[in-house]
């Protein structure tokens, strides 16, 4: 089964109506109709040039922003018509995402950070963190679950981020530009992590600059223009 | 690296422990059914309501130096409010135990305007009269003396000190509840001799400060001795400025007339609303429409009530203070609110609902301002105590009052957190995220 399908996908973001900013941007258009399809276990890298729709890809993909039009399959299930309710529950239950700039809480701790991910799914306290502590010691970092993100290296808050994207057991885990941040070594650390997380049956799904991370892949989808130009047919 | 395998049990394990748990979504339950069902039975996204304060706390914690900024305009409101209230319901709690401790049972009778609008004169005969009315304990009348009273002969006419000379009755102590600050009120023996006693305003006027008689003042004429000095009176402050000789001693020196010009009339206090009606009857029963009865314990009622209608503005004034202090969380939830954006994309890419990242912000504007409204009744509390303590008075601080105050900074705090938190839940992830 594919965990994500994309049918003729396309998005247009308005022109910005808001006051103050000049020239009025006109309407973009993101995305043209892209189709692609992503089975379970792959490990895909999303690259392309600045401006090529990989980040909309990823928002779509991963039930945060709804498609202009198209139609969007997540875990067989119509994302792209689904209410906000349901879109929740999937991102709860099913995804997991790490960011380029790791997005922790400035004011929890590392294990904190990581049992954020359980919050919303209504676990109890205690189980969070035991869940959380867990998982911090997977990415080897159990030594610095009680440091705040000011505390930790760029290559830790990434890895933090990673076991906060991993402590769900979502299918799939969608990272945008991981190792944007970081230097080449710390870098090549979360290559291998994600790797890891793939190797063990999860589904990721990386938009990136980085050659390392497009190496590592099973599967390099390029966009340009926002129309993808290779890769777009699972393997 | 180590198995991660391994943990996929656990985290399930817990996750299913909870399912019985409350949630706070308590809405859109007869909805989940079917929806659950489009998601392969997938549970809503689910905040746990003890999850919402430690939430909350964070969210406060994390800059508490604007948390304290921001709750400092609720605790001025808050304080002010207590204050006031305390302030004044102390300063009632005290006139009402002085108007306990003097008796709310004295009435004065005087001579009102006749007919025609002249000042009618009371009879003779009215005090006696009085006196009789059965539930009457005591009756004393003071009436005018055409003289002057001035420290001593050299003083130049025009200087009288706005002293008034009356003639007392000797029982006048006892009806109007006077106490001597020095020496004897007068007595039958020295009513009828040239021997005064002077109100506590009169003896400051004077410069006279002993009654042991060996102080003289020159009073119409003649040389009187000061044999006593009454305390203030509160239920008849206008003896405060008066000089007091004898009746028989009046009617010697300066044919003083027997009509007084004012009885004070001590009642039963379980009687007072019968005896009232009697009293123009009895004082002048030729014409009681001329008399005029008056019940001092009301002027100090009216005062407890002039500081209440003060209380009023002030009240508004923090009720001000507390609105700026509103809209100074909002204000300040508005801006945190933007910058806080990646954090509310990452709570929406966890799963969380709109309304989890509004009750999210509603409860750190609760928090706050309920923190502000704690520091503030408590710091009105300690202005009331000090204030209180430097009249020497007892503090009444009503514990209503104080938990009211906390609860109108929680309410001022919910109001003040609608509007960030609604902009921080309608906020669209991808946005918030700079995934655009």
């Amino acid at each position: 089964m594919n965990v994500l399908e994309l049918i003729d996908v396309s998005k247009t973001h308005a022109g910005s109506p808001r006051a103050g900013s000049y020239p009025r941007a006109s309407a973009v258009t993101a995305l043209h109709s892209v189709t692609l399809a992503i089975a379970h276990g792959e490990f895909v890298a999303i690259t392309g040039p600045s401006g090529s729709g990989k980040s909309t890809l990823l928002a779509i993909a991963g039930t945060l922003e709804r498609p202009s039009g198209g139609t969007v399959r997540l875990l067989g299930q119509p994302a792209h018509s689904l209410p906000d309710r349901d879109l929740c529950a999937i991102r709860a239950a099913m995804i997991g995402f790490v960011f380029q700039q790791f997005h922790l809480v400035p004011g929890l701790t590392a294990v904190d950070n990581v049992a954020t991910a359980l919050l919303y799914r209504g676990v109890p306290a205690a189980s969070r963190r035991r869940a959380a502590a867990e998982v911090l010691a997977d990415v080897g970092l159990a030594h610095r679950a009680g440091h705040r993100p000011a505390e930790l290296s760029g290559g830790e808050c990434q890895r933090v981020a990673i076991a906060r994207a991993m402590v769900g057991q979502p299918a799939a885990i969608l990272a945008d530009e991981p190792t944007g941040s970081l230097d080449t070594a710390a870098g090549h650390d979360v290559i291998a992590l994600l790797a890891g997380v793939n190797g063990r049956g999860t589904t990721v799904i990386v938009v990136t600059h980085d050659p390392d991370v497009a190496a590592a892949a099973g599967r390099v989808i390029r966009l340009r223009d926002g129309r993808i130009a290779a890769g777009g047919d699972a393997t | 690296m180590k198995l991660i395998a391994r943990r996929r049990e656990t985290t399930a394990n817990s996750t299913g422990t909870t399912e019985g748990g409350s949630t706070a979504d308590t809405a859109n339950n007869a909805s989940n059914a079917s929806s659950a069902a489009a998601t392969g039975g997938l549970q809503p996204s689910r905040m746990r309501p003890a999850d919402v304060w430690p939430l909350a706390a964070l969210g406060l914690a994390t800059r508490p130096l604007r948390a304290l900024l921001s709750a400092v305009g609720v605790a001025i409101g808050i304080a002010t409010l207590v204050a006031v209230l305390g302030i004044s319901r102390s300063s009632q709690a005290q006139l009402v135990a002085e108007i306990d401790t003097l008796g709310t049972n004295l009435l004065t009778v005087s001579a009102g305007s006749d007919f025609s609008g002249q000042n009618a004169a009371l009879p003779a005969s009215a005090p006696g009269m009085i006196a009789r009315i059965g539930q009457v304990i005591s009756a004393a009348a003071v009436g005018d003396v055409s003289a002057q009273v001035y420290r001593n002969d050299r003083i130049p006419a025009a200087n009288t000190e706005a002293i008034t000379v009356y003639w007392a009755d000797t029982d006048l102590p006892r009806a109007v509840q006077a106490q001597l600050a020095d020496g004897r009120f007068l007595t039958r023996a020295t009513a009828r001799y040239p021997a005064l006693v002077l109100g506590a305003a009169a003896a400051t006027a004077l410069g006279v400060d002993r009654a042991d008689g060996s102080v003289q003042v020159w009073l119409g004429e003649h040389w009187f001795s000061v044999v006593g000095i009454l305390r203030p009176v509160a239920l008849a402050p206008e003896l405060d400025r008066t000089a007091l000789i004898g009746r028989p001693v009046a009617h010697l020196l300066f044919h003083a007339g027997a009509a007084p010009a004012e009885i004070y009339v001590r009642a039963n206090p379980a009687s007072l609303a019968a005896v009232q009606p009697l009293l123009p009857y009895a004082a002048d029963p030729a014409a009681p429409q001329d008399v005029s009865i008056a019940d001092p314990a009301d002027a100090l009622i009216a005062r407890a009530d002039a500081a209440s209608a003060f209380q009023g503005l002030f009240l508004a004034l923090g009720g001000i203070a507390l609105l700026v202090g509103g809209i100074g969380i909002a204000n300040v939830m508005v801006i945190g609110v933007l910058e806080r954006q990646p954090e509310i994309g990452v709570r929406r890419a966890l799963g969380a609902r709109p309304q989890h990242i509004a009750v999210q912000f509603v409860a750190e504007a609760v928090l706050l301002a309920a923190a502000g409204g704690a520091v503030g009744a408590v710091a009105g509390g300690f202005a009331t105590f000090v204030y209180a303590a430097s009249r020497h008075w007892d503090a009444v601080v009503p514990w209503p009052v104080l938990l009211a105050a906390v609860g109108i900074a929680v309410v001022v705090g919910a109001l003040a957190g609608v509007y960030p938190a609604l902009r921080a839940a309608w906020l669209a992830p991808a946005e918030a995220l700079r995934l655009r």
